[in-house]
């Protein structure tokens, strides 16, 4: 197992390595121009050339792309484009926009597919009827409604209507505090992660031992009192809450966005396992129905709404991306229309690795996931090496 | 079609008879899956959609030439002069009002099908012909193509084609059709090549393959002919998924105002964002049209790909099973009349020993007016049956719930001495030894056992329940009843004892549930349970004749075999034929079954 998964990392870094390198080439050959004709027009020739100088523009394209190597090999990531010459680094940039992204695509991802799980399991085992329907219905509707449409529809009716969620003024309202926003969302990210682990895995412990599980609302539950009550042990509280709010809105839109896929593939997975034999054997053995649905038929659903996640991540992360540009939250998406409007190279670069990097992972937590829970791949991938 | 009766063996088809044959098998498996794919009824609702779209693509330059003038109505720089101030709100004449610009809404937006429509189907196009040929090259040659291919999606994986669309489109611009072509081949070489490359890597297993390499087959011929024919369904269903992700690109870039394409959706819904300053207001009569056909568009292909997932399941016909068997849960109770008559309560004279047989009993006749006079006044527990446990009063039955139940109702007749006779003696156990925990075993619960009959209950549950595991699980006893029997009448044979006679009927359906008070001197702590049905009787009255006739063969009713269905692999049956039992209408069918191919699962054991 752990063979298999080292293996799907090393070939995963090759293939990031490959991708970086030709997202650098596409990204200066095709597009027109470069940042200095694009952005920096009102130079002069004489201006411009020193600035292409400086930004080290002038140089061939092989010559910067080995420049580029030799400095990420080092761990710098260079600095961005800036008329002065060079910017912020990209390290600065990543550091303050990844924990907002990561808060809202890690939280959202996790309710959506959990919202999603228990929705298609509920319209599974009621059978066809209006409210199967219904709940089938508006989860694709909601899945196939255009980003933009629904933000704005909530930010319409919660904002402007109901007053329910604060506007997202997420810069403004916490510039002057001591901590910075992008800190504290850090802290709330690994917190979240450190919670749910732990969680998880002093289940795992119970269930050995002592032969009890947590029911899963229960699990949820502590993770989130835990997640909040320790904002306030670390004297961040008030401002975590504060984001939290913030982050309410892209939070809704990117659930809303993205359960209902998950949803449909749960129905028709779990209404297949419905009939098959070894639930007629949990039910024939006197299992409570309850038991019957969550541990036997739910538990065989998963797998295929698992690897059909691994392949619909990045399209979760297009999503995510929209939502962000359109509400101005200051994550990676935002970032990345300025830099490829600016054609920002060393940015643009930053950030591709960055995505690269975060659905590399993603891809490998839903590997180690999917074998955990279905022991046929365990075994399979000592052989074969790869699982899909 | 009745080639087989009119050809030799060594007679082949004409070129016109081959068509025919063709075009036969190609009608009835269209309306296979057409069969499948209409009972999806958000697929029809999907198709409708669709339809809807390329009739709008249609009706714009008709309108344009016949009803609307084009110095109005024209999509780009139309203008309504009668109309002060734009935008103005649907009228007879703009039948979804004007923006702010004066144009007709309606005109754009029926303007702005024809572009995506054809992105759309460029997109799903390219990504089926892609992706396809890429997973069946790297299913077909494997090693270095495939690692190569499977490497390439890896890397699109990391760039989602939705994001680098949006990416280029912000940056170049790119008609419609370079779009959906783009947006093709990324998507193609991406996620859709990974779900058909594990489905192609399963037809190369199967034996059509290997059969068309020893005769001889290149690798285009068993790709062209073979391995991609049954990627198709696969291929389409993923064909059409694709377009969603395009449709949101497409419209996304246009939304942030990037496209110079003036005939979008998102750039309408850009426009109506942008003058949002410019009127103080917003022009919900813009924004609602294209955002709902935008939002629209990509849900009616989601919905016609959700509808040949179904067809290219695999599993479709097991689907259409239980599809049909789900129906027919649904069903209302033949016997549904839940009728507030109240049931003579009876105490029972024996009630069975104390309190540690207090769950799992079923006490007393069903009820006298269903059950032949000669029915038990004392009844047998159960014993802690598996599904015992649910039987229990407090646990989940309620008097007056109606419960899906398969009965076996079976009788051994013991011919010979008084010592040998079981009824005669307390515990059946005696005699036979077995016989109580083979129904345990099974699932059963005994709800009587007197005078050589045992009335047994399978698969007993309130409310929505399965039939299915009930009549498997009493056919089944009922079979091994007769193994036991048997076993029995060997070791009788032996002892030269005269052999037994058995008899067993089973019958399935719906089941009322009475309360039955006992207890005695006013203590009623033991509380049971009664059940009363017409499938009851059926069962009593198969067992009957049975026993009586046909010694040594099982009846099964009608619905018996109807909820077997996926399981009747399980067994052999022998003759059927009608039947007409007292106090129920019609005509109905009994089947006997002879023997089993297959036992039941050894965890039941």
């Amino acid at each position: 197992m752990l063979r298999y998964l080292l293996r799907r990392l090393i070939s995963g870094i090759i293939v990031l390595f490959v991708f970086i390198s030709l997202v650098f080439f596409a990204v200066q050959t095709i597009l027109p121009g470069d940042y200095v004709s694009q952005f920096a027009m009102s130079l002069s020739s004489k201006e411009a050339a020193e600035l292409r100088r400086q930004l080290g523009l002038d140089l061939p394209l092989g010559q910067r792309y080995l420049d580029w190597l030799g400095k990420l090999a080092r761990g710098d990531l260079g600095r961005s484009y800036s008329l002065r010459g060079s910017g912020p680094t990209v390290i600065e940039t990543i550091r303050a926009t990844l924990p907002a992204t990561l808060l809202v695509f890690g939280l959202g991802t996790a309710i959506a597919f959990l919202f999603g799980l228990w929705l298609g399991k509920v319209a599974a085992w009621r059978g066809p009827g209006l409210l199967t329907s219904t709940i089938t219905f508006g989860s694709i509707a909601l899945y196939t409604s255009f980003p933009p449409w629904l933000v704005f529809l909530l930010t319409y009716f919660l904002v402007q209507k109901l007053g329910l969620v604060p506007p997202h003024s997420l810069q403004a309202r916490v510039r002057e505090l001591e901590f910075l926003p992008e800190d504290i969302m850090t802290q709330m990210v690994f917190g979240l992660v450190a919670w749910a682990s732990l969680l998880l895995i002093a289940n795992a412990l119970l269930y050995r031992w002592r032969r009890l599980r947590l029911p899963g609302w229960a699990i949820i539950l502590l993770v989130v009192v835990c997640w909040v009550g320790s904002w306030w042990l670390a004297g961040i509280g008030v401002y975590a809450w504060n984001i939290l709010l913030q982050a309410a809105l892209p939070l809704l839109a990117y659930t809303l966005l993205s359960f209902g896929e998950i949803m449909v593939i749960m129905r028709t997975t779990m209404a297949d396992t419905l009939y098959d034999d070894y639930v007629q054997t949990a039910r024939a053995k006197g299992l409570p129905e309850r038991v019957v649905r969550d541990r036997h038929a739910a538990r065989n659903a998963l797998l295929p709404v698992i690897s059909r996640l691994v392949i619909n991540l990045p399209y979760l992360l297009t999503g995510m991306v929209m939502v962000e540009e359109v509400l101005d939250w200051p994550g990676l998406g935002s970032s990345l229309f300025f830099a490829v409007g600016m054609q920002n190279v060393p940015l643009m670069m930053g950030l591709a690795l960055v995505i690269g990097v975060v659905s590399l992972a993603a891809r490998l937590f839903l590997d180690i996931l999917q074998a955990l829970l279905d022991p046929r791949l365990r075994s399979r991938a000592e052989f074969s090496g790869r699982a899909l | 079609m009745s080639l087989g009766t009119s050809l030799g063996p060594f007679k082949t088809l004409s070129r016109l008879q081959r068509l025919g044959v063709w075009v036969t098998l190609g009608r009835r498996r269209a309306g296979d899956a057409w069969a499948v794919y209409s009972r999806n009824r958000l697929a029809v609702f999907g198709l409708a959609l669709l339809a809807l779209f390329i009739l709008m693509a249609i009706a714009h330059p008709i309108l344009l030439k016949t009803v609307w003038p084009k110095r109005i109505y024209d999509p780009v720089v139309g203008h309504d002069l009668k109309i002060f101030p734009h935008p103005s709100p649907p009228s007879p004449a703009h039948l979804l009002g004007t923006d702010t610009l004066g144009r007709d809404v309606l005109s754009i937006l029926l303007a702005a099908t024809t572009p995506t429509l054809l992105m759309a189907l460029t997109a799903a196009l390219t990504t089926a012909l892609v992706g396809t040929l890429a997973a069946a090259v790297s299913a077909y040659f494997g090693g270095l193509a495939d690692g190569f291919i499977s490497h390439l999606a890896d890397l699109s994986l990391l760039a989602p084609a939705p994001l680098v669309m949006v990416v280029v489109g912000f940056m170049l611009d790119i008609s419609p059709l370079e779009f959906g072509v783009i947006y093709g081949v990324l998507a193609g070489i991406g996620g859709v090549m990974i779900v058909l490359r594990s489905h192609a890597l399963t037809v190369m297993t199967r034996p059509f393959v290997d059969a068309a390499r020893v005769a001889g087959a290149g690798p285009l011929h068993i790709i062209s002919r073979h391995l991609v024919p049954h990627m198709l369904p696969l291929a389409s269903v993923n064909m059409m998924l694709t377009v969603t992700g395009a449709v949101f690109a497409n419209g996304f870039v246009a939304f942030l105002g990037l496209s110079r394409a003036q005939l979008n959706w998102g750039s309408m819904i850009y426009d109506s964002f942008t003058y949002q300053a410019v009127n103080a207001a917003i022009t919900w009569n813009v924004l609602i049209p294209s955002a709902m056909a935008i939002s629209f568009f990509a849900m009616a292909f989601y919905f016609i790909a959700r509808g040949l997932h179904d067809v290219a399941d695999p599993r479709q016909a097991e689907r259409l099973a239980n599809v049909r068997r789900r129906r027919r849960l649904s069903e209302p109770a033949p016997g549904k009349a839940r009728s507030a008559v109240s049931v003579p309560v009876k105490a029972p004279t024996q009630v069975a020993s104390q309190a540690e047989h207090a769950r799992a009993i079923y006490q007393g006749p069903p009820s006298p007016d269903v059950l032949p006079a000669a029915l038990p006044a004392g009844s047998v527990t159960a014993g802690s049956s598996p599904m015992g446990a649910t039987l229990a009063w407090d646990d989940h039955l309620k008097p007056g719930e109606v419960v899906t139940v398969s009965f076996l109702s079976a009788k051994l007749w013991v011919i010979g001495g008084a010592s040998e006779d079981w009824a005669a003696s307390p515990g059946a156990e005696k005699a036979l030894p077995g016989l109580g925990s083979l129904f345990i075993r099974l699932g059963g619960a005994v709800q009587a056992m007197h005078d050589g009959k045992v009335m047994v209950v399978f698969g007993l549950y309130p409310g929505r329940a399965p039939f299915q595991v009930g009549a498997l699980l009493a056919t089944h006893a009922g079979l091994e009843l007769y193994e036991l029997v048997a076993r029995q009448n060997e070791r009788r044979a032996v002892a030269g004892l005269p052999s037994l006679a058995a008899g067993a009927g089973i019958a399935t359906g719906y089941a009322e549930v009475y309360a039955i008070r006992s207890g005695s001197g006013g203590e009623m702590d033991q509380p049971g349970c009664s059940l009363r049905s017409p499938a009851l009787e059926i069962a009593w009255h198969l067992q009957r004749f049975t026993s009586a006739v046909a010694s040594g063969t099982l009846l099964i009713s009608q619905e018996t075999y109807r909820y077997l269905e996926s399981a009747r692999t399980q067994f052999i049956f022998g003759r059927q034929g009608p039947a007409q039992f007292p106090g129920i209408e019609g005509v109905q069918t009994v089947y006997q079954v002879t023997g089993r191919r297959q036992r039941l699962h050894a965890t039941l054991s």
